[in-house]
């Protein structure tokens, strides 16, 4: 069987009420996952208002007009399940797996939720006390978070896209049981909803049931897409700060195109021959031969409006890190200017191969790859067209792309400096 | 003779298969003074062989698409691979050449230090592993568990090639090697695949015994601060010796762990996470090895409440050794872990990787079938009675990184502290 030809059937229908159900047999495997995906995620918010969408994910997990707090998560542990969440820009995703048999109780917790959550203050407060605990974890104390932040603001500016999905500090500490009110009552409706079911189930047995617990759910317009294509820094932005941090890190970062975009395809591809593995060009240059970085990171977020490529870097000790930067920046234009080196893009292929394959591995992960290009594209079956669009890219193309958005002008740099560290400014 | 132990588990849905070489031999066997040394080694195979540079060697397995990278615990090394089905004897081909006939070059090996002197570095901005590092330590002071896997600075200083090459030496003569693969392979096929790539390893096998020293027991509770000023919370680590995985009583004591602290309704995530709002982590494990690995409970609130959240961690858990657990939560708790079962054993890969993990650990063969059996026939008295026995606040070695000001107060506050350290984050 070869990448191009993994058939993984995928069953789709749509219920009266707008709310779109995938179903992915894995017959023998004795286990289902169950993974909600709202069509919303932090993009969606309103100025002053930034980590409403998370907080409310962290709050669906507590108590409904139905059933009391902390019975969601008993009731699933007790069938040996296991229960979680994740909110970024475009989506929220609420994904649970359990032994097949646990289905209806999974599809009857899920859906009751969705139509009728229940929180108190005293739930609410506590809860936010969590969140922010997470964003101390995630971003205060940390010298990574802490640049990644700057960095996404710089990069889209006033766009929903710049704020971190956790919320900043201040807006964390305004928000009110009626800003997640809002934000639940406006995003959770069945026309902004896919659910997938992924397991050892049936078509004729899932979607059945996937209609008596989701089909009752009271319809409520469409889908909102409210945030628009945003704009691009249009010349280069340098920011440093100074963090309680042992080492000097920095980001380099560009604004690229979101997900339906092909030419995301391409910055994949990109992204993988810069800096992934240890023969990636970058890796290779920096950390193995001339020992500049430490650590060397090229990711290209998911995003559906627009995405950022980012070269994320450890400097290694006594090292200037615009010395680095300025590595990164050669190899750049070599790339733009003399194109890619021999197998390069072998390499880079047959790695993202075996990625796909990777993320089709079990019921979860595939309920997972299914829901979120359900979510970004619309059609889920673009899943098993992936190697098929990666095998189209050309080496030219990757040259054009590095040259087109990767180049200085369009950059902005994000460096964390030790504080005290006299030299490291640079 | 030494054991060569071949697993495998098929599932032909996918063109892939992950693979497991594991050698009983790590970090608890590193030369004295020199931890570190197996995890450098794993990194130092793959780093050029008598073929290939490591550039080379690289672009190799990433023309395959396939991964492969060495993995080092306490009491095992072992290079971990995956690869599309087409190419997993080309990758197994790779695997055998950086074992058994890796260069180890001076100048990778050099390059290899810097790094990891680097990564040592790095990890100084780490808080979540250091708080674990410095407890390991405290608890367990100079027995094998206390090293970082990946070695400090002073025992990286130490480390010279000649230690490396006696190091992978030593390792070819380990007591047991344990052949794991799963996916789109079957028993034949593997099988066949190791006698053409790997037929030196059964040959080289030596009897050799395999001892480990029981870790210290602590005369009373100890606090440990690890000086990092400038955090805006405290991260925590409380916690004892625990029991080795073959002990007789390691399930029933895992079963109330997992009362007391391993799930979200467990009781110190309700108290900690839930009821106030203190951390958005918060949980206990007993951790599983071959000898008394820990028992600790986790945290990190933030400094405003990080004597409190000592404070009451360490009263919770006082509270759950003096009164056990109930009928109703041994109940639940045993229905939670023989019904999420089928998710641990869904792929082949997660099945096969179980049962190695097992044989590494030193249990018995069919530990793993008789898992579901000895779970349901727990009783609330051989439950309660591990508790009894192996659950001991009085013995708590409490590890904070943060602000020794703010945390100070606690060795005040908490009666039964017999020891109070502050040590710089940085001498690691």
């Amino acid at each position: 069987m070869s990448v191009s030809s993994i058939h993984i059937p995928c069953h789709g229908q749509l219920l009266a009420n707008g709310l779109k159900v995938l179903v992915l047999p894995a017959p023998g495997s004795r286990v289902v996952s169950v993974h909600v995906w709202i069509h919303a995620g932090s993009a969606a918010e309103n100025p002053g208002k930034t980590g409403v969408a998370h907080l409310l994910e962290h709050l669906m997990f507590k108590g409904t007009a139905n059933r009391s707090a902390g019975e969601f998560d008993r009731l699933i542990e007790s069938k040996g399940g296991s229960t979680n969440a994740a909110t970024w820009v475009d989506w929220t995703c609420y994904h649970q797996t359990a032994p097949a048999g646990a289905l209806d109780l999974l599809l009857e917790l899920e859906a009751d939720r969705l139509s009728g959550l229940a929180i108190s203050e005293s739930q609410f407060l506590s809860e936010l006390d969590v969140v922010r605990s997470e964003r101390r974890l995630e971003v205060d104390d940390s010298p990574e978070g802490r640049i990644s932040e700057r960095a996404a603001s710089l990069v889209f500016g006033g766009h929903p896209y710049a704020h971190p999905t956790i919320g900043y500090a201040v807006d964390l500490a305004g928000l009110t049981l009626a800003d997640i009110r809002d934000f639940y009552r406006e995003h959770y409706h069945p026309g902004n909803i896919t659910l997938v079911i992924s397991g050892d189930i049936t078509p004729e047995t899932a979607f059945p049931r996937a209609e008596k617990w989701f089909g009752v759910l009271p319809g409520a317009g469409g889908r909102m897409l409210r945030a628009a294509v945003p704009p691009g820094p249009v010349k280069p932005v340098e920011s440093i700060l100074e963090l309680p941090a042992e080492m000097t890190r920095f980001e380099l970062a560009w604004w690229v195109p979101g997900f339906r975009d092909p030419l995301q395809t391409v910055a994949d591809v990109a992204a993988e021959i810069l800096g992934a593995g240890e023969a990636s060009r970058l890796y290779q240059t920096l950390v193995t031969d001339e020992e500049l970085l430490q650590e060397l990171d090229v990711s290209v977020t998911p995003w559906l409006h627009a995405a950022v490529l980012d070269i994320d870097a450890v400097v290694r000790e006594g090292v200037d890190w615009r010395a680095a930067r300025e590595r990164i920046e050669e190899e750049l234009r070599a790339i733009a200017s003399g194109g890619l080196r021999e197998g390069e893009m072998e390499r880079a292929i047959n790695r993202m191969d075996a990625d796909h394959v990777r993320s089709l591995k079990n019921c979860d992960s595939r309920a997972w790859t299914f829901g979120f290009f359900d979510v970004m594209t619309g059609d889920p079956a673009e899943v098993l067209r992936e190697p098929e669009k990666l095998h189209r890219v050309i080496a030219g193309d990757v040259r054009a792309f590095v040259a087109e958005w990767l180049n200085p002008g369009r950059q902005v740099c994000v460096a964390g400096i030790p504080s005290g560290d006299p030299g490291a400014n640079g | 003779m030494g054991e060569f132990r071949v697993l495998c588990e098929s599932s032909r849905g996918l063109p892939n298969a992950v693979f497991q070489i594991a050698f009983a031999r790590g970090a608890a066997d590193d030369p004295p003074g020199k931890a570190g040394a197996h995890h450098l080694l794993a990194s130092l195979m793959m780093r050029g062989t008598k073929k290939r540079s490591r550039r080379e060697f690289r672009l190799a397995l990433d023309h395959l698409g396939s991964t492969l990278y060495g993995q080092t615990d306490y009491h095992y090394l072992s290079l971990v691979g995956e690869s599309l089905t087409p190419h997993l004897e080309a990758t197994l081909e790779l695997t055998a050449e950086c074992l058994f006939e890796a260069s180890l070059d001076a100048g990778e090996f050099e390059s290899l230090m810097r790094e990891a002197v680097g990564d040592r570095l790095a990890t100084r901005d780490e808080d979540e592993e250091l708080v674990v590092e410095f407890f390991r330590d405290a608890l367990f002071s100079s027995h094998p568990y206390g090293r970082i896997v990946g070695g400090d600075l002073h025992s990286l200083a130490r480390i010279d090639l000649e230690d490396l090459k006696t190091v992978r030496d030593r390792l070819l003569t380990a007591p047991l090697v344990i052949a794991a693969a799963g996916g789109d392979v079957d028993q034949e096929q593997w099988t066949r695949l190791l006698e053409k790539y790997f037929p030196r390893l059964t040959a080289l096998n030596l009897p050799e015994p395999w001892t480990m020293p029981e870790a210290p027991r602590s005369g009373g509770m100890r606090l440990v601060i690890v000086d990092k000023p400038e955090r805006s919370q405290t991260q925590l680590v409380m916690g004892h010796l625990g029991l080795a995985a073959s002990h007789p009583d390691r399930l029933a004591l895992a079963v109330a762990i997992n009362i007391f602290g391993g799930t979200f309704t467990s009781r110190y995530t309700q108290e900690i996470r839930e009821k106030r709002g203190w951390s958005y982590g918060a949980h206990c494990t007993l951790s599983s090895n071959r000898g008394a690995d820990s028992l600790a409970m986790f945290a990190f609130p933030q400094n405003q409440v990080a004597v409190d959240a000592v404070l009451e961690s360490v009263r919770l858990y006082q509270h759950f050794t003096a009164g056990g657990v109930t009928e109703e939560e041994l109940d639940f708790a045993r229905n939670y872990l023989i019904n999420r079962y089928p998710l641990s054993v869904e792929t082949a890969e997660q099945r096969v990787f179980r049962k190695g993990s097992g044989m590494i650990l030193g249990l018995p063969d069919n530990f793993e079938d008789t898992y579901l059996e000895r779970l349901r026939g727990l009783e609330l008295d051989e439950v309660n009675r591990a508790v009894r026995q192996w659950c001991r606040p009085g013995e708590l070695v409490i590890a904070a990184v943060g602000d020794p000001d703010i945390l100070l107060p606690i060795a005040d506050r908490l009666p039964g502290v017999v020891q109070v350290s502050v040590i710089p984050f940085d001498i690691r």
